[in-house]
Protein backbone atom coordinates (compact mmCIF):
# COMPACT_ATOMS: atom_id res chain seq x y z
CA UNK A 1 0.00 0.00 0.00
CA UNK A 2 0.67 3.47 -0.70
CA UNK A 3 2.52 5.44 2.32
CA UNK A 4 2.34 8.96 3.68
CA UNK A 5 4.24 10.36 6.93
CA UNK A 6 2.32 12.17 8.83
CA UNK A 7 4.41 15.12 10.83
CA UNK A 8 2.08 13.98 14.39
CA UNK A 9 1.81 10.18 13.95
CA UNK A 10 4.32 8.87 11.73
CA UNK A 11 4.46 6.51 8.20
CA UNK A 12 0.99 5.44 7.76
CA UNK A 13 -1.14 3.84 5.09
CA UNK A 14 -2.16 6.33 2.69
CA UNK A 15 -6.39 4.98 3.13
CA UNK A 16 -5.91 7.01 6.62
CA UNK A 17 -5.95 10.20 5.00
CA UNK A 18 -8.14 12.89 3.52
CA UNK A 19 -7.04 15.43 0.53
CA UNK A 20 -8.40 18.81 1.54
CA UNK A 21 -7.26 20.87 -1.35
CA UNK A 22 -4.10 23.56 -2.42
CA UNK A 23 -3.25 25.79 -0.31
CA UNK A 24 -3.97 29.52 -1.16
CA UNK A 25 -3.61 32.54 0.03
CA UNK A 26 -7.07 34.02 1.45
CA UNK A 27 -8.21 37.53 -0.51
CA UNK A 28 -9.84 39.42 2.38
CA UNK A 29 -13.64 38.61 2.47
CA UNK A 30 -14.64 42.07 2.86
CA UNK A 31 -12.76 43.66 0.40
CA UNK A 32 -12.49 41.44 -2.46
CA UNK A 33 -14.64 41.20 -5.57
CA UNK A 34 -16.88 38.38 -5.97
CA UNK A 35 -15.01 37.24 -8.85
CA UNK A 36 -11.89 36.58 -6.84
CA UNK A 37 -13.97 35.43 -3.37
CA UNK A 38 -15.58 32.47 -6.20
CA UNK A 39 -11.58 31.98 -7.87
CA UNK A 40 -10.62 31.05 -4.43
CA UNK A 41 -13.63 29.14 -3.28
CA UNK A 42 -14.48 26.89 -6.52
CA UNK A 43 -10.84 26.64 -8.35
CA UNK A 44 -7.81 25.25 -8.17
CA UNK A 45 -4.95 25.36 -10.46
CA UNK A 46 -4.44 21.80 -11.18
CA UNK A 47 -1.14 22.76 -12.66
CA UNK A 48 1.28 18.99 -13.28
CA UNK A 49 4.32 20.14 -10.91
CA UNK A 50 4.78 20.25 -7.46
CA UNK A 51 1.71 21.48 -5.42
CA UNK A 52 1.46 22.37 -1.72
CA UNK A 53 -2.08 20.66 -0.45
CA UNK A 54 -4.10 20.48 2.67
CA UNK A 55 -4.38 16.81 4.07
CA UNK A 56 -5.90 15.41 7.20
CA UNK A 57 -4.66 12.10 9.05
CA UNK A 58 -8.58 11.29 10.40
CA UNK A 59 -7.95 9.19 12.80
CA UNK A 60 -6.43 12.08 14.97
CA UNK A 61 -8.25 14.81 13.04
CA UNK A 62 -5.33 16.39 12.39
CA UNK A 63 -4.45 18.39 9.57
CA UNK A 64 -1.08 19.23 7.78
CA UNK A 65 0.27 20.63 4.59
CA UNK A 66 2.20 18.19 2.35
CA UNK A 67 4.63 18.59 -1.42
CA UNK A 68 3.30 16.51 -3.97
CA UNK A 69 4.32 16.37 -7.46
CA UNK A 70 0.83 15.51 -9.62
CA UNK A 71 2.65 14.02 -12.19
CA UNK A 72 4.01 11.08 -10.71
CA UNK A 73 2.17 11.56 -7.53
CA UNK A 74 5.28 11.53 -5.07
CA UNK A 75 4.70 13.07 -1.87
CA UNK A 76 7.98 15.15 -1.15
CA UNK A 77 7.33 16.28 2.40
CA UNK A 78 5.00 16.65 5.02
CA UNK A 79 5.40 19.08 7.59
CA UNK A 80 2.77 20.96 10.87
CA UNK A 81 0.83 24.11 9.47
CA UNK A 82 2.45 25.98 11.92
CA UNK A 83 5.30 26.37 9.27
CA UNK A 84 3.34 28.56 6.85
CA UNK A 85 0.48 29.71 9.75
CA UNK A 86 1.75 31.57 12.42
CA UNK A 87 -1.51 33.06 13.78
CA UNK A 88 -4.96 32.40 14.34
CA UNK A 89 -7.19 33.19 11.15
CA UNK A 90 -10.14 35.93 12.71
CA UNK A 91 -13.30 36.62 10.16
CA UNK A 92 -14.70 40.28 11.60
CA UNK A 93 -17.97 41.06 9.75
CA UNK A 94 -17.68 44.38 7.90
CA UNK A 95 -19.13 47.11 9.77
CA UNK A 96 -23.30 47.75 8.69
CA UNK A 97 -24.81 50.67 9.13
CA UNK A 98 -27.85 50.37 11.84
CA UNK A 99 -31.38 51.63 10.87
CA UNK A 100 -33.50 53.71 12.75
CA UNK B 1 -37.86 -13.30 45.73
CA UNK B 2 -38.73 -9.41 45.04
CA UNK B 3 -35.66 -8.07 47.33
CA UNK B 4 -33.55 -9.96 44.81
CA UNK B 5 -34.98 -8.60 41.83
CA UNK B 6 -34.65 -5.32 43.10
CA UNK B 7 -30.82 -5.57 43.77
CA UNK B 8 -30.53 -6.72 39.79
CA UNK B 9 -28.61 -3.82 38.58
CA UNK B 10 -29.79 -3.12 34.91
CA UNK B 11 -28.46 -0.38 32.08
CA UNK B 12 -32.06 0.46 31.54
CA UNK B 13 -32.11 1.60 35.31
CA UNK B 14 -29.70 4.45 34.41
CA UNK B 15 -29.72 7.40 31.71
CA UNK B 16 -25.77 6.67 30.77
CA UNK B 17 -25.23 3.40 28.79
CA UNK B 18 -22.69 1.79 26.97
CA UNK B 19 -23.54 1.60 23.61
CA UNK B 20 -22.91 -1.84 23.67
CA UNK B 21 -25.33 -2.74 26.50
CA UNK B 22 -28.03 -4.41 24.38
CA UNK B 23 -24.71 -6.79 23.31
CA UNK B 24 -23.92 -7.72 26.94
CA UNK B 25 -27.69 -8.54 28.04
CA UNK B 26 -28.09 -11.09 25.61
CA UNK B 27 -25.00 -12.86 25.91
CA UNK B 28 -25.94 -13.03 29.52
CA UNK B 29 -23.64 -10.07 31.46
CA UNK B 30 -23.88 -9.28 34.94
CA UNK B 31 -23.77 -5.46 35.95
CA UNK B 32 -22.56 -3.68 39.05
CA UNK B 33 -23.38 -0.06 39.29
CA UNK B 34 -20.33 2.09 38.63
CA UNK B 35 -19.83 5.77 37.83
CA UNK B 36 -23.87 6.16 37.90
CA UNK B 37 -24.09 3.28 35.25
CA UNK B 38 -24.46 -0.29 34.51
CA UNK B 39 -20.38 -1.35 34.38
CA UNK B 40 -20.31 -5.16 33.01
CA UNK B 41 -18.98 -6.79 36.16
CA UNK B 42 -18.68 -10.60 34.50
CA UNK B 43 -20.20 -13.14 31.85
CA UNK B 44 -21.31 -15.33 34.39
CA UNK B 45 -19.39 -18.02 35.57
CA UNK B 46 -16.87 -18.28 32.72
CA UNK B 47 -13.20 -19.39 33.41
CA UNK B 48 -10.62 -16.73 33.55
CA UNK B 49 -9.82 -16.37 29.70
CA UNK B 50 -6.02 -15.87 28.00
CA UNK B 51 -7.16 -12.43 26.85
CA UNK B 52 -10.36 -10.52 27.86
CA UNK B 53 -12.20 -7.70 25.56
CA UNK B 54 -13.72 -5.50 28.47
CA UNK B 55 -15.85 -2.41 27.73
CA UNK B 56 -15.44 0.75 29.90
CA UNK B 57 -17.56 3.13 27.65
CA UNK B 58 -19.56 4.11 31.20
CA UNK B 59 -16.57 5.24 32.69
CA UNK B 60 -16.31 8.76 32.67
CA UNK B 61 -13.51 10.83 30.58
CA UNK B 62 -13.30 14.41 28.93
CA UNK B 63 -10.96 16.34 27.02
CA UNK B 64 -9.52 19.73 26.96
CA UNK B 65 -7.38 21.47 23.94
CA UNK B 66 -5.90 24.88 23.39
CA UNK B 67 -2.68 26.73 24.17
CA UNK B 68 -3.27 26.62 27.80
CA UNK B 69 -4.46 23.04 28.44
CA UNK B 70 -0.74 21.75 29.74
CA UNK B 71 -0.71 24.79 32.35
CA UNK B 72 -4.04 23.90 33.28
CA UNK B 73 -3.76 20.15 33.81
CA UNK B 74 -0.45 20.67 36.02
CA UNK B 75 -2.43 23.32 38.24
CA UNK B 76 -5.20 20.77 38.58
CA UNK B 77 -2.46 18.17 39.74
CA UNK B 78 -3.13 15.94 36.61
CA UNK B 79 0.45 14.40 34.31
CA UNK B 80 1.16 15.64 31.54
CA UNK B 81 2.70 13.16 29.27
CA UNK B 82 5.72 15.07 27.31
CA UNK B 83 5.51 14.32 23.65
CA UNK B 84 2.16 14.30 21.89
CA UNK B 85 0.88 10.02 21.06
CA UNK B 86 2.04 9.57 24.72
CA UNK B 87 -0.07 8.20 27.99
CA UNK B 88 0.86 8.93 31.79
CA UNK B 89 -0.84 7.81 34.84
CA UNK B 90 -1.89 10.36 37.85
CA UNK B 91 -1.65 10.07 40.76
CA UNK B 92 -5.66 9.56 41.32
CA UNK B 93 -5.90 6.95 39.10
CA UNK B 94 -6.32 8.64 35.81
CA UNK B 95 -4.75 8.05 32.61
CA UNK B 96 -3.71 11.17 30.56
CA UNK B 97 -3.52 11.39 26.59
CA UNK B 98 -2.06 13.35 24.92
CA UNK B 99 -3.26 13.13 21.33
CA UNK B 100 -1.89 16.42 20.06
CA UNK B 101 0.29 19.02 20.51
CA UNK B 102 -2.43 20.71 23.04
CA UNK B 103 -5.01 18.38 22.98
CA UNK B 104 -5.64 16.00 25.97
CA UNK B 105 -7.76 13.06 27.08
CA UNK B 106 -8.69 12.27 30.80
CA UNK B 107 -9.76 8.17 31.46
CA UNK B 108 -11.47 7.91 34.43
CA UNK B 109 -9.48 5.95 37.46
CA UNK B 110 -10.07 1.90 36.28
CA UNK B 111 -11.55 1.12 39.54
CA UNK B 112 -14.49 3.91 40.41
CA UNK B 113 -14.58 4.83 36.49
CA UNK B 114 -14.74 8.54 37.51
CA UNK B 115 -12.97 11.29 37.10
CA UNK B 116 -11.70 14.25 39.53
CA UNK B 117 -12.56 17.02 37.34
CA UNK B 118 -14.55 17.66 34.00
CA UNK B 119 -14.03 19.86 30.80
CA UNK B 120 -15.90 22.34 32.92
CA UNK B 121 -13.30 22.92 35.33
CA UNK B 122 -10.56 23.96 33.00
CA UNK B 123 -12.26 27.61 32.08
CA UNK B 124 -9.38 28.76 29.90
CA UNK B 125 -9.21 25.70 27.25
CA UNK B 126 -11.37 24.63 24.98
CA UNK B 127 -13.84 21.62 26.03
CA UNK B 128 -13.39 18.20 23.64
CA UNK B 129 -16.26 15.84 24.33
CA UNK B 130 -15.40 12.03 24.38
CA UNK B 131 -18.09 10.75 26.69
CA UNK B 132 -20.55 9.28 24.49
CA UNK B 133 -18.72 9.88 21.10
CA UNK B 134 -16.28 7.16 22.01
CA UNK B 135 -17.05 3.55 22.77
CA UNK B 136 -13.81 2.75 25.19
CA UNK B 137 -12.71 -0.86 25.38
CA UNK B 138 -9.80 -2.52 27.36
CA UNK B 139 -8.00 -5.27 25.81
CA UNK B 140 -6.26 -7.51 28.52
CA UNK B 141 -4.22 -10.57 28.54
CA UNK B 142 -1.30 -12.08 26.73
CA UNK B 143 -0.62 -11.88 22.92
CA UNK B 144 -2.38 -8.53 22.39
CA UNK B 145 0.18 -7.48 19.74
CA UNK B 146 -0.17 -10.38 17.48
CA UNK B 147 -4.52 -10.10 18.03
CA UNK B 148 -3.92 -6.46 17.42
CA UNK B 149 -1.38 -7.20 13.93
CA UNK B 150 -4.91 -9.20 12.53
CA UNK B 151 -6.81 -5.65 12.66
CA UNK B 152 -4.03 -3.04 12.28
CA UNK B 153 -1.47 -1.74 9.98
CA UNK B 154 0.88 -0.10 12.62
CA UNK B 155 2.99 -2.50 14.65
CA UNK B 156 1.93 -2.44 18.31
CA UNK B 157 4.24 -4.98 19.62
CA UNK B 158 6.83 -4.19 22.76
CA UNK B 159 9.48 -3.04 20.72
CA UNK B 160 8.27 -0.49 19.45
CA UNK B 161 4.92 0.26 21.45
CA UNK B 162 6.01 0.17 24.76
CA UNK B 163 3.77 0.89 27.86
CA UNK B 164 3.30 4.23 27.55
CA UNK B 165 2.72 4.85 23.52
CA UNK B 166 -0.83 5.85 21.81
CA UNK B 167 -1.44 5.02 17.96
CA UNK B 168 -4.05 6.82 16.15
CA UNK B 169 -4.80 4.40 13.38
CA UNK B 170 -7.53 3.02 11.55
CA UNK B 171 -8.34 -0.75 13.38
CA UNK B 172 -10.93 -2.94 10.82
CA UNK B 173 -10.85 -0.07 8.90
CA UNK B 174 -12.15 2.37 11.63
CA UNK B 175 -10.66 5.34 13.24
CA UNK B 176 -9.66 4.01 16.96
CA UNK B 177 -7.13 5.32 19.43
CA UNK B 178 -4.71 2.58 21.07
CA UNK B 179 -2.93 3.84 24.61
CA UNK B 180 -0.81 0.96 25.83
CA UNK B 181 -1.75 1.68 29.68
CA UNK B 182 1.42 2.76 31.83
CA UNK B 183 2.47 1.91 35.09
CA UNK B 184 0.25 -1.48 34.61
CA UNK B 185 1.28 -5.55 35.45
CA UNK B 186 0.68 -7.34 31.98
CA UNK B 187 -0.41 -5.40 28.61
CA UNK B 188 -3.49 -3.60 28.53
CA UNK B 189 -4.51 -1.73 25.33
CA UNK B 190 -7.48 1.09 25.68
CA UNK B 191 -9.05 1.15 22.38
CA UNK B 192 -11.02 4.33 21.67
CA UNK B 193 -13.34 4.42 18.68
CA UNK B 194 -16.61 5.90 17.42
CA UNK B 195 -18.86 4.94 19.62
CA UNK B 196 -21.64 4.56 16.34
CA UNK B 197 -18.88 1.59 15.30
CA UNK B 198 -18.40 0.12 18.79
CA UNK B 199 -21.03 -2.97 17.89
CA UNK B 200 -18.52 -3.29 14.79
CA UNK B 201 -15.50 -3.19 16.66
CA UNK B 202 -16.38 -5.46 19.70
CA UNK B 203 -17.26 -8.08 17.19
CA UNK B 204 -14.11 -7.46 15.21
CA UNK B 205 -11.87 -7.84 17.84
CA UNK B 206 -13.56 -10.84 19.60
CA UNK B 207 -13.40 -12.67 15.95
CA UNK B 208 -9.76 -11.64 16.31
CA UNK B 209 -9.19 -13.08 19.58
CA UNK B 210 -11.18 -16.28 19.12
CA UNK B 211 -8.00 -18.27 17.81
CA UNK B 212 -5.69 -16.79 21.00
CA UNK B 213 -8.48 -17.60 23.53
CA UNK B 214 -9.57 -14.14 24.49
CA UNK B 215 -13.26 -13.59 25.25
CA UNK B 216 -15.60 -11.07 26.46
CA UNK B 217 -15.21 -10.36 30.29
CA UNK B 218 -16.35 -7.75 32.51
CA UNK B 219 -14.62 -5.62 35.23
CA UNK B 220 -14.05 -8.36 37.64
CA UNK B 221 -11.31 -9.72 35.40
CA UNK B 222 -8.70 -7.32 36.55
CA UNK B 223 -9.43 -6.41 40.41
Amino acid sequence: MKMMNCPLNGLRNISEFVHGGEVKEMPDPNSCSDKEWADYVFFSDNAISVVTEWWLHAPSGYWFIAERHTGSDEILKTYDPSVLFSERVEFSAPATEVKA
Amino acid sequence: MEEITKNIVKPETYLARSPLYRVHEAAGAHFEACASAAQVASYGDQSEPLAALIDLSVQHRFGIRGANAIAALSAAGLSVPEKPNQCLNSANGETVLRLGKTEFWVLGAMESGTCSADSSAFADCYPVYCQDSHACLLLSGEQLPDIMAKLCGVDLSESVFPKGSIAQTSVARINAIISHLPDKEGTHFVILCDSAAAEYLWACLLDAMDEFGGKAAGLNYLF
